[in-house]
């Protein structure tokens, strides 16, 4: 398995095969991280497929990521996501079915689950865009702060002056709508 | 640093978070559309940058073609300047001549002509005289008829050009006198004695036979210098403020109203050639109104005119 830089210089070149194992590689992480933020399938794949044709297009034109493949495309998928972010349609995520988590202890099944699910889902809608990323990247897909500050393209110190308010924002969110 | 209530707070908030985490799985279908529209997505970029690809040798070729002419209008501008102190005889002789062809072609200006040509004309008489004090032996003819030539050439532009300016064409004429009276002495030193010294300008007027090298000798010399004489007039005493102080006493420059007639009646002789008479200008030449046409004659002065009436060797008018 190629490593990340190999893998971007693979891309930057156009390979097909590299385009391939990028696709596979990264398309279900991107994919889980657009359902989290916009609770709709559709737009999901809509916000992978659009990701991957903008790389695509940059590449082209001689623009794209030159360092880090991942964290470029994350902030492809936030840009695509801030642009066609609606507020999620949480009426109908009690009645999902089971749900994939790799952590068969995490509060993600049940009807519980689901009811916090959709507070959370509206609570974050009252979030910024930037807020929302970063309590998606850094607490839900558990990235690190470096990661995390690569893909949104700030400082390590931004960031957790973000994630500070964003949690404050958050919480002050969640007890409101209690 | 965060507190305990914020870290706390932040704890709550992360586990909260969590509940974000299960996520429908992806329908199959919906994947493999998706994933085949992104490979064929891919392969017509590939496509695209292929085409790109082919038509660079294309414009490899043209930058190439483009560097090599750059390359040989650098390294011409290169030699045309090292070309610049080139003396009949040397290699790049020809390519000094012949850049100061192409520049006086691409000249337009009359007076910019004009100035070029009679630059030119000094360019060869120091470069006659150089020759003459170093590598006397490395004179040719060819490169004294050359000199007469642009001589000839330069005062047939200062005609012209004394048509609209008569007060360049006669500064220009002073200047090119000069460079005549130049290589008037530099003929004589090949003909005669081994120049002493340098050429040096401003020296007095000596007789011929010991005559330091210089523009002040006296007029004659070989058959090779004659020259079209630029025309002189003016009162016979006077001395133009314009000419070398070295060149002689009945050193006249050429006066471009010579058409208007005297105060001493004197009237302009015709049959002189190269004669810048006309149009007379708006206030009488500054050497006067004479136009008493008279050749130097004396060292320095430019050779004598062909026609008669003047004293070749005083530079006096004779009427």
């Amino acid at each position: 398995m190629k490593t990340e830089r190999q893998l971007l210089r693979g891309v930057r070149q156009l390979s097909t095969d590299a385009l391939t194992e990028a696709y596979d590689r990264y398309s279900p992480e991107l994919y889980t991280y657009a359902m989290r933020q916009l609770a709709n399938a559709g737009l999901a794949e809509d916000c992978v497929a659009e990701t991957y044709h903008r790389l695509l297009d940059a590449i082209h034109r001689g623009k794209g990521p030159k360092r880090y493949l991942r964290a470029y495309l994350y902030r492809t998928a936030h840009n695509w996501i801030m642009d066609n972010y609606r507020r999620p349609q949480t009426e109908g995520i009690a009645e999902v079915g089971p749900l994939e988590d790799g952590d068969s202890d995490a509060p993600g099944q049940g009807l519980e689950a689901a009811t916090l699910r959709k507070e959370l889902l509206e609570a974050m809608a009252t979030l910024t865009a930037d807020q929302r990323q970063v309590l998606v990247l850094r607490f839900v897909e558990e990235w690190s702060l470096a990661d995390t500050a690569r893909a949104m393209e700030r400082s390590v110190g931004a960031v957790k002056t973000l994630q500070y308010r964003a949690v404050r924002a958050l919480a002050d969110a969640l007890e409101h709508g209690d | 640093m965060m507190t305990a209530g914020q870290d706390a707070q932040q704890d709550q908030i992360r586990r909260q978070l969590q509940a974000l985490r299960p996520v429908p799985p992806r329908a199959p279908k919906v994947v493999a559309e998706r994933r085949a529209a992104f490979l064929r997505a891919c392969r017509n970029a590939t496509l695209l940058r292929g085409a790109a690809c082919a038509r660079s040798p294309r414009f490899r070729l043209a930058a190439i073609a483009i560097g090599l002419a750059l390359l040989i209008v650098v390294s011409s501008g290169l030699t045309v300047s090292a070309a610049q102190t080139a003396l009949p005889g040397d290699p790049l002789y020809a390519i000094k001549v012949g850049a100061e062809q192409v520049r006086l072609a691409l000249t337009f200006n009359q007076a910019a002509r004009a100035e070029r040509m009679v630059a030119r004309v000094v360019t060869r008489a120091r470069e006659l005289d150089l020759l003459a004090f170093s590598h006397p032996e490395q004179i040719r003819p060819a490169d004294l008829e050359r000199f007469s030539e642009q001589a000839e050439a330069a005062h047939s532009q200062l005609l012209i050009l004394s048509q609209t300016d008569a007060s360049l064409a006669e500064t220009l004429l002073v200047r090119l006198q000069e460079a005549t009276s130049l290589r008037q002495g530099v003929i004589l030193g090949i003909d005669g004695e081994m120049p002493a010294k340098g050429p040096q300008l401003g020296e007095p007027q000596e007789s011929r036979g010991n005559q330091p090298r210089g523009p002040e000798r006296a007029s004659g010399g070989s058959p090779q210098a004659t020259l079209p004489t630029p025309q002189q007039e003016g009162a016979p005493d006077q001395v133009a403020t314009s000419a070398p102080s070295g060149s002689g006493t009945n050193r006249r420059p050429v006066s471009v109203s010579a058409a208007s007639p005297t105060p001493s009646g004197a009237s302009e002789t015709t049959g002189t050639p190269h004669r810048i008479a006309e149009p007379t200008l708006a206030g009488e030449a500054q050497y006067g109104a004479s136009a008493t046409p008279s050749s130097s004659g004396s060292g320095g002065q430019p050779p004598k005119p062909s026609a008669g009436g003047a004293d070749s060797e005083t530079g006096q008018q004779s009427s």
